[in-house]
């Protein structure tokens, strides 16, 4: 008989010894099924370690990173020390331009003609003498 | 989540509680897949220690993917078979040094030695027969006929298809027939 065919009888027969190391399954050792558990605890554990570190690293971060990436968009440090002072500039200049063109505007929208507006605007003025005005107008 | 609330779970279920944290749904999955794998690495290598050790690279493996498990892929099971039987084919290749479909070598003492089990112990005699088929016809007869999975599940296991399984377990078995027939001569490598 060759090596492409195979009887029933060579079928029933390899069958038998398929039933026999069927029934007759290696068990591992109990030993073996804990270490096996054991690897799972460590693997776990090694898991969450790395889990926590990650955590925590991420905590201290966010904080580092927010500044340094706001530091990084205006152009670092110095840039942000000058924008601040650059906003103060722009504020007392706003301020002034809002004081000093207050009576103007008044009068170009017709309140110069009532005694009492006019007297409004010199008494607004009066919160500020021309001294206080140039400081401000000068704060860098 | 105590041992005996995890009896009905599936092994898949198992295998995400374990990659969330769950150490206990890990010694639910030993005791379910833990003696697959030794028995099928035993039945492939025919060597309690390495079986042994094999059966543990196995496992140490599901635990390494387990947080990565895609649900829906695979059984747990299967990927265990997949597994163990492919690390137990690469150790044949190395101890044989030989390619996977090449012709069986057996020995004149191993040869010798089968006959004797034949008549004595049949389990014995049919480890002897499959440690002398080439890698993967071994690997397939153990699945089909020793571990009783389906030829879908065996194709899943050796990621080949149905055909190739067929074709595999066929050619297994004709061998195994004829070593166990005392008819070595089919095989190529007849008494002396």
């Amino acid at each position: 008989m060759g090596m492409t065919e195979m009887s029933d009888e060579d079928d029933i027969r390899l069958e038998d010894f398929f039933a026999q190391a069927r029934q007759v399954a290696p068990e591992p050792a109990p030993a073996l099924l804990a270490q096996m558990a054991l690897q799972a605890e460590v693997i776990l554990a090694e898991r969450q370690a790395a889990t926590a570190a990650a955590r925590a690293k991420a905590a201290v971060a966010p904080r580092r990173g927010l500044l340094a990436t706001l530091a990084e968009t205006f152009g670092g440090w110095r840039a942000l020390g000058g924008m601040a002072g650059g906003m103060a500039t722009a504020t007392v200049a706003g301020l002034w331009i809002g004081i000093a063109q207050a009576p103007n505007l008044m009068q170009s929208a017709g309140f110069a003609t009532n005694g009492t507006s006019t007297a409004a605007v010199s008494e607004t003025s009066s919160y500020l003498n021309d001294g206080d005005i140039l400081a401000l107008a000068l704060v860098d | 989540m105590a041992f005996d609330a995890q009896s009905e779970l599936s092994d898949e279920a198992l295998l995400v509680l374990y990659g969330n944290g769950d150490g206990a749904a890990a010694r639910a999955l030993v005791t379910r897949l833990g003696p697959i794998a030794y028995r099928v690495a035993l039945r492939m290598l025919n060597d309690r220690a390495e079986a042994e050790d094999l059966a543990q690279e196995a496992m140490l493996r599901l635990w390494r993917i387990a947080p990565d498990w895609r649900s829906g892929e695979a059984k747990p099971s299967t990927w265990i078979y997949r597994v163990t039987t492919n690390l137990a084919t690469d150790r044949l290749r190395r101890r044989r040094g030989l390619g996977l479909d090449e012709a069986p070598e057996v020995a004149d003492g191993a040869a010798s030695a089968l006959d004797t089990m034949i008549e004595t112990d049949r389990a014995s005699a049919l480890e002897c027969a499959l440690a002398q088929l080439p890698a993967r016809q071994r690997q397939a007869v153990v699945l089909r006929h020793l571990e009783g999975l389906s030829n879908p599940e065996i194709a899943a296991a050796m990621e080949i298809g149905v055909e190739a399984v067929e074709s595999l377990t066929a050619r297994g078995k004709r061998a195994l027939a004829a070593l166990l027939a005392g008819r070595r001569e089919e095989l190529g490598y007849g008494h002396d």
